[in-house]
């Protein structure tokens, strides 16, 4: 018994000295890193340089809204409520509580101190190939901190650092001429830096830096310093334009069949998709396995059957005369092939999306997805047996008819840009088709075919937000454009070289000369040029810009005030949360 | 019934005269020993005896219509028929005076004589009473200033406990400690094994002071007692379950004439032409709903020896939902044992161990596009099925309306959770006034989720982009979760009296916790086709990616270490103090801010002890007493203080691959420091007629300061970045103060009617008094699609999570009142008759998102509960209910999509001059009548009777066990309320935000049939 008394008196002296532990006991370390304490690796670079990537998605607030506050759509959507922040913005009478303003700023904010993240601990940690990723930091600040000036003018400037809690109350709005200065200089040092192509598609270029240079300097009207830099890409011969102007915003497509003998070569079969899918024009595709029984490494031509179905040939001419491969030799295995519309010759820079991820409406900022792209959709877009090429969406963005109607007849750029839904039906109707879709609000029978759904397959919920449809921010054309502006522009002018650039685009909208505008200049070239953005990037976001840039949106867009309407609001809660420091901008 | 009655006349009949010698043995009801000296008088007869040491007497002469009565001191009497009865067995209670029941207070008991707190306690009877599916339903209506809401009615789902009010926009449940062991999650303890529960309402909670300011439940589980022998009880139901409501919807005559209506007055084309017998069509709800089983059954084993006790006990517990039957099914299965033993003088050791597994099936719930609300979307005149017996597709409906019955066939999914509990406790007294005590807890649970999205295809045949929850392809989600904890106590306690009057109780004590989570599991891309969950298999799918990647699977860490001192004083039992100073030290708080100071201490006086008093014939006890203390608050998540690298940052970088990245987590705040709580009370407790009556009052208010909030901040900071967010600030202060009152009258009537009323009553005003983020408000809850941002704001001046929208004043009659009126277009649309007329708050002659103002708020003034109970012989009856007064709710369960089904109160509408000023025109134009204003907003007041129970107690005399009862119950048996949804007691939980009803799961009503045997 004494025993035992003795043993529990060992065995509380023993617990009091376990337990009776000191304050260290509190002092705990997580398990994830301290962000002071990073960048120690190559991988730790790059993988705050995805971070810095991510919110480029969330750039589709300002592509959408760019065409909505345009004259080129209508709001659109399920009724005159929906998205109340989007309605506001197509009649302008938004007003400094716009949910959706407040997101381009919240956005833009969040992927610039991303950015800055990178630049502040820059030197932290030596590597090969490090300079590139900061030079691609550098890249997008400049492109975060352009379109927050686009939108709301005059906003806090801040480098190489993140803005922490406490700064904001005493940050006050840097001039606009103050910012540009520094985004030029970050797009130079970029462009002085990074690869004419890199090791990543989607990863910011020297050609991308430049492009978004030459676009700043054109914004400040600085014309010669635009000309230059846009030569800069031109002459670095990286671009062209796609041959095809509706092949521009197809998806990427990826075929898969596992066994060549599942390919459909009913000869019956072949007509309907193939010619008005592709528009009469067989496409190029590259076989990344040989075809068992074939040549390795072979270029092999393919006429898109249907979604599921393809045919190859051997020569452009097969295809043309319909003759397939014979394949009766095939063995099971898996061919892809890849027809690349996203990430072309013409993509001078490009913003990446997936749908290998699903998203809700809980967190826009985790999609993944386009969301632009979804909310443009055709309302209840239904095919049978199939719908052909497009998926359903939210029925916003809707071109009007003037906007369908600025087009030439010849112009293949209307079709390709705005989808005319009554003829589409009808076409389709011809061939035992049968398609309904829904009228929304302001239905126009128009729309923004760009950046519609295209039918694709990995549709995971909510399939309207994870389109996988890249934006072409910067195409080779509207740095043709754009250089064209700039030469006409500049203080010695170089019409003729305008025209030019001018003329390639054209070129390509007719498939012929005919239409080369051969003796304008001056103010009449300038009003040229101007049309032809609009035709040319109907669609994609830069019209309300240019409207403003130019000093035209008063002409074009209804209820526009001029010397309020140039600039957005400044978010109301933005303001009182800065500590009401900071000024509205004129007429809010 | 009927087998009641049967056993009734079986007992009337069994009647029969004559003289005759009876024996009996006197047993102790609880422990089971003989009582030896007990008193058995034969009623109006001198006829007498005393039991012996065994407990055994002997009585002659003895006629079948006398009357036995049993008495022994410390022990109720009872009396007995004899009837033909020869050998009595007799079982007495143990009487204890209500003022000598001890009561769980903060590491250690109390009598309740001497309580100086705010203290409530439920036993274990009244928990038998309410049969409780979940622990926290036994709090529901049962105590002063305890508020319960269902999250849903939804088997499994959680309910919240609010003690006095809401005192954070975080987390403001309580501490909740079983046996001392700190169980988050209510669902693993099964009610029955429950002994008793204190409820620690004010300051005297502060000897836990930190976590102990949303206040404290003390559970205590049923042990085992020295020298008893083996007791067996069994308690088992089954019942069947039913929705308490369905909405009154348009049938389909009515939703036609509805939608041609809005389709004309819209400019549009009629949908429907053929207006010839359309009959009354789907009823959605009436598909939705279905009977569903519950059923309960557990077993519990007592003992004990001269040195040891034992207890155990087995549950399983199966529910399945009025929504969706089998696919929102519950089960639990809990096990439990208790050992403790006493090996020599002074030493006790006691294990514990606790084991459960719960299986929890859900449908999509409370959210747009959820099953209720489709079924009040869903419009009459479609059917279920169509003519291929496929589900009918919701073609023409917004993109979140499907068919309700589908969304329950395609749900695949279940969440498992284990949970190890281990608690091991050693105790010596060192002296007879001093002892040590050491306890160890530990918590160990495994929570995997296996959720299957399967090929959806809702909209339209084949388009897989038709509706928000198509898709194409099937996924797999199994998330895996690890939680652990371990509390370790040391406590020095010390007891002595000076003088004979001086009493001194000094405990001093260190505990530490800490508890962590772990969090596992991966996705699965393009799964094979399943339909039962069981056949989900993650090495199936083509593709697999973990959930974490570039950051830790540590997903939390949170410790305190604390110290503590309390000090109990009183003189003669008279007067009586309470002191406690405790020191809190928080890991989730940065350095410099670690650590905190909680001093809190209670008086009371008996002022029934006082000679003036002493011989009242009235007042029995009379005690007033007050308490003040400082708690503390450190409930935020861990690492709050520091910026990590947790956040979201993916990519793609051509082809169609997701890159991830890393980025940082949360905004930190390194200044976050304790939020403090100051908690003022002051009650009074009397006993009077003979402690027939008893009432409690309470004053209380409770100042919660330094509030830790997440503050809206500049976006400057890169908040809406993904996986980021807003830093937590100590930026605010909430007030919460209200008046309690218990009421408990207890007598019997006519010698065998025993009856028993308990009433509490509680009011509660909750006050925001600043918030300290420069917009002044933090912003919650969401309203219907695309309208305002924030309908529910937290703002100094008004109750937390108020309701933020437009105030209507009628409705437009006439283009010349339109006229007159601010313009409305800013809200979508120019107002035309029929529409909402909104107060211009600002006068400026826009009605627009700035003309907001108070619309009213979630929080009940009044919450009141009544308990019932009467006993006759073996009959009892018991009933209760509890009611609710001054809350609102937001109706937010209607699409407004151009052919959705609508409630019926839309037949009174207006639809010309003069038919309404409530209800606007309906059109499926432009208006701006869907803006979230008072028009959704719904008087949430409600009285619902609970409980209903009868029971049968057969006489021990006929079975050879200590007692057998029946009884026939019925759960949530009415609830009288105007509001118009399924239920006005459920709630998201959520401090802001939490009222918005967006199709809450009703509460079943239950009818149930259950049997407690003990023998």
């Amino acid at each position: 018994m004494k025993n035992l008394k003795n043993i529990t008196i060992v065995i509380f002296t023993s617990f009091f000295s376990i337990i009776s532990c000191n304050d260290d006991f509190v002092y705990v370390e997580s398990n994830d890193v301290n962000s002071e304490a990073y960048f120690n690796s190559e991988e730790e670079y790059f993988n705050a340089l995805v971070g810095a990537y991510d919110l480029l998605g969330m750039t589709y607030q300002s592509s959408i809204l760019g065409e909505i506050a345009s004259d080129n759509t209508l709001c659109g959507g399920e009724s005159a409520t929906d998205v109340p922040g989007y309605q506001q913005i197509d009649d302008m009478i938004h007003t400094a509580n716009n949910i959706q303003l407040r997101d381009i700023f919240k956005w833009m904010y969040a992927g610039l101190n991303r950015a800055n993240f990178i630049l502040e601990f820059q030197d932290r940690t030596d590597f090969e190939g490090r300079e590139i990723m900061i030079a691609e930091a550098h890249f997008l600040r400049a492109y975060y901190y352009f379109e927050l000036v686009k939108w709301f003018g005059p906003v806090p400037l801040v480098v190489d650092k993140r803005i922490q809690y406490g700064d904001q109350f005493s940050l006050p709005r840097t001039p606009v001429s103050e910012i540009y200065t520094q985004l030029e200089k970050d797009l130079i040092y970029a462009a002085g830096i990074l690869p004419e192509v890199q090791t990543l598609v989607g990863r910011a270029t020297k050609g991308a830096a430049l492009a978004l240079l030459g676009k700043i300097y054109l914004y400040q009207n600085k014309y010669d310093e635009a000309s230059e830099a846009l030569d800069d890409v031109i002459m670095s011969n990286n671009y062209s334009l796609v041959e095809n102007f509706a092949d521009l915003f197809e998806n990427d497509t990826t075929f898969e069949f596992e066994n060549p003998s599942h390919v459909d070569f009913d000869t019956d079969t072949i007509e309907i998709e193939d010619h008005i899918l592709l528009n009469g024009k067989p496409v190029l595709y590259e076989s990344v396995a040989p075809l068992d029984g074939l040549t390795s490494g072979t270029i092999y031509y393919a006429i898109v059957v249907d979604y599921s179905h393809i045919k190859l040939a051997a020569t452009k001419q097969d295809v043309i005369d319909n003759r397939p491969i014979d394949l009766t030799s095939g063995v099971a295995s898996v061919h892809t092939l890849f027809a690349q519309y996203e990430n072309s010759q013409e993509s001078v820079f490009e913003v990446q999306y997936s749908d290998m991820e699903g998203g809700g409406f809980g967190c826009f900022a985790c999609v993944e997805g386009n969301i632009a792209v979804g909310f443009s959709g055709i309302r209840k877009y239904v095919g049978s047996p199939f719908g052909p090429r497009f998926e359903s969406g939210y029925s916003f963005n809707v071109p009007t008819q003037e906007s369908y109607d600025s087009y030439n007849d010849l112009d293949t750029r209307r079709d390709a840009s705005i989808l005319d839904i009554e003829k589409w039906v009808a076409d389709w109707g011809t061939l035992g088709i049968t398609i309904s879709y829904g009228q929304g609000y302001e239905h126009t029978g128009f729309f923004n075919r760009k950046y519609l759904p295209r039918k694709r397959d990995a549709n995971i919920p909510d399939p309207n937000l994870t389109n996988p449809n890249n934006y072409r921010s910067i195409r080779y054309a509207d740095v043709l454009l754009m250089a064209a502006e700039a030469h006409n522009k500049k203080s010695s002018p170089n019409p003729a070289l305008a025209r030019d650039y001018l003329n390639q685009v054209r070129e390509r909208a007719f498939g012929n000369s005919d239409f080369n505008i051969t003796s304008l200049s001056g103010d009449a070239l300038n009003q040229t040029i101007f049309n032809e953005r609009r035709l040319e990037l109907m669609g994609e976001g830069h019209r309300f810009f240019d409207l403003v840039r130019t000093g035209q949106a008063k002409n074009f867009i209804a209820g526009f005030q001029e010397g309020k309407h140039e600039l957005f609001p400044i978010p109301v809660v933005e303001i009182e949360l800065t500590g009401n420091n900071w000024e509205q901008n004129p007429g809010y | 019934m009927r087998i009641i009655l049967l056993l009734l006349t079986f007992s009337l009949v069994s009647v029969v005269y004559g003289q005759q010698t009876i024996n009996g043995k006197v047993f102790d009801a609880e422990t089971n020993s003989p009582i030896p000296g007990a008193t058995v008088i034969v009623k109006d007869r001198k006829i007498a005896t005393n039991t012996d040491f065994d407990g055994l007497f002997s009585l002659n002469g003895v006629l079948p219509q006398d009357i036995l009565i049993i008495s022994s001191i410390g022990f109720k009497t009872i009396e007995k028929k004899v009837g033909n009865n020869f050998d009595f067995k007799i079982l007495l209670q143990e009487e204890i005076s209500a003022l000598d029941e001890v009561v769980v207070i903060g590491y250690g008991v109390q009598s309740k004589k001497e309580v100086t707190g705010a203290v409530s306690v439920i036993n274990s009877e009244t928990i038998e009473n309410i049969k409780p599916t979940r622990v926290e339903q036994a709090l529901q209506g049962q105590v002063a200033g305890v508020n319960i809401t269902s999250q849903s009615g939804a088997p499994g789902a959680g309910l919240d406990i609010r003690i006095r009010g809401i005192s954070t926009n975080g987390d403001n449940r309580p501490l909740i400690l079983v046996d001392g062991n700190v169980i988050e999650e209510l669902s693993v303890i099964n009610p029955s094994d429950i002994a008793s529960i204190s409820v620690l309402k004010d300051a005297s909670a502060g000897i836990y002071g930190t976590r102990a300011a949303n206040g404290v439940i003390l559970i205590t589980t049923k042990t085992g007692r020295l020298e008893t022998p083996l007791k067996f009880s069994y308690n088992a139901y089954t019942g069947l379950q039913e929705t308490t409501r369905k909405l009154p919807l348009l049938n389909a005559t009515e939703f036609v004439l509805i939608a041609n209506e809005a389709h004309a007055a819209g400019g549009e084309d009629l949908p429907f032409n053929y207006l010839g017998d359309i009959g009354q069509g789907t009823n959605w709800q009436d598909e939705l709903f279905q009977l569903a089983n519950i059923s309960s059954q557990d077993i519990n084993i007592r003992g004990g020896g001269k040195k040891s006790t034992y207890s155990s006990s087995f549950s399983s517990f199966s529910q399945d939902g009025i929504v969706g039957g089998i696919k929102s099914n519950f089960q639990r299965y809990t096990g439990k044992a208790n050992y403790s033993v006493n090996p020599i003088q002074g030493l006790d050791l006691n294990a514990s161990l606790l084991y459960s597994n719960t299986y929890r099936r859900t449908l999509p719930e409370n959210s747009i596009g959820s099953l209720l609300y489709n079924a009040i979307s869903m419009p009459s005149n479609l059917p279920v099925y169509d003519e291929n017996g496929d589900f009918t597709r919701a073609v023409d409906q917004p993109i979140e309306v499907v068919n309700p019955l589908k969304q329950k066939f395609l749900a695949i999914n279940r969440t498992q959770a284990d949970r190890y509990s281990a608690v091991f406790g050693l105790k010596y007294s060192v002296l007879p006034q001093l002892s040590v005590k050491a306890n160890y807890q530990g918590n160990y649970t495994e929570v995997r989720g296996r959720y299957y999205g399967p090929i959806s295809d809702y909209g339209v045949e084949g388009v897989f982009s038709d509706k928000v929850f198509d898709a194409q392809t099937a996924g797999y989600n199994e998330p895996l979760d690890i939680y652990r904890d371990y509390t370790l106590d040391l406590l020095v306690n010390y007891e002595g009296t000076f003088n004979e009057k001086h009493n001194v109780k000094v405990t001093l004590g260190n505990s530490i916790f800490r508890t962590y989570q772990d969090g596992y599991g991966s996705i699965g891309l393009n799964m094979p086709v399943i339909s039962d969950i069981k056949d989900a298999n993650l090495a199936d799918a083509q593709s697999i990616q973990p959930i974490f990647i570039n950051r830790s699977n540590r997903l939390s860490d949170s410790r305190l270490l604390s110290y503590f001192a309390r000090l109990r004083y009183d003189y003669e039992g008279k007067y009586l103090l309470t002191a406690v100073l405790r020191r809190d030290g928080s890991s989730n708080f940065g350095p410099g801010n670690k650590f905190g100071y909680f001093p809190s201490a209670s008086a009371g006086w008996v002022v029934s002890e006082e000679s003036f008093l002493e011989n009242s014939s009235v007042i029995d006890f009379l005690k007033l007493r007050g308490s003040f203390g400082i708690l503390g608050n450190d409930r935020i998540g861990s690492f709050r203080f520091v910026s990590l690298m947790n956040g979201e940052g993916v990519y793609t970088f051509g082809g169609n691959q997701l890159v991830f990245g890393t980025a940082t987590g949360a905004l930190s705040n390194p200044n976050i420091q304790w939020e403090e709580q100051e908690s003022f009370n002051v009650g009074l407790d009397l006993r009077l007629f003979n402690n027939k009556v008893n009432m409690t009052f309470e004053y209380y208010k409770r100042t919660t300061q330094n509030l830790l909030l997440v503050v809206e901040s500049s976006s400057l900071l890169g908040t809406a970045a993904p996986g980021s967010g807003n830093p937590f600030a100590n930026a605010g202060t909430i007030e919460n103060k209200g008046f309690e009152f218990e009421f408990g009258y207890q007598d019997t009537f006519f010698n065998s009617l025993d009856f028993g009323l308990n009433y509490n009553f509680s009011t509660l005003e909750n006050n925001v008094l600043v918030v300290d983020n420069q917009i002044g408000y933090v912003l919650g809850g969401g309203f219907g699609i695309g309208n305002f941002e924030g309908p529910s704001r937290m703002e100094a001046g008004f109750p937390i999570g108020y309701y933020y929208g437009l105030k209507t004043n009628g409705i437009f009659q006439t283009l010349e009142e339109v006229d007159a009126h601010a313009s409305q277009r800013a809200l979508g649309a120019e107002a035309v008759p029929g529409d909402f007329r909104y107060v211009d708050q600002d006068n400026n002659g826009i009605i627009d998102e700035n003309d907001r103002t108070y619309i009213g708020d979630a929080i009940p003034d009044i919450t009141m509960g009544l308990n019932l109970s009467l006993d006759y012989k073996q009959l009892d009856f018991k009933a209760y209910a509890f009611a609710s007064l001054g809350s609102d709710i937001v109706r937010n369960y209607e699409r407004y999509g151009k052919l959705t089904n609508r409630p019926s109160y839309i037949l009174d509408r207006w639809h010309g001059p003069g038919t309404s000023n409530t209800t606007p025109r309906v059109t499926t134009a432009a208006n701006p009548n869907t803006r979230f204003s008072d028009f959704y907003v719904e008087d949430g007041s409600f009285v619902r009777v609970q409980n209903i129970q009868i029971g049968y107690t057969l006489a021990n005399e006929f079975l050879d066990i200590e007692s057998f009862r029946l009884y026939m119950s019925v759960n949530n048996a009415f609830t009288f309320t105007k509001y118009k949804g399924f239920d006005p007691t459920t709630s998201s939980g959520a401090p802001i935000g939490g009222g918005f009803d967006q199709g809450f799961y009703p509460n079943p009503r239950t009818f149930s049939l259950g049997v407690n045997i003990k023998f």
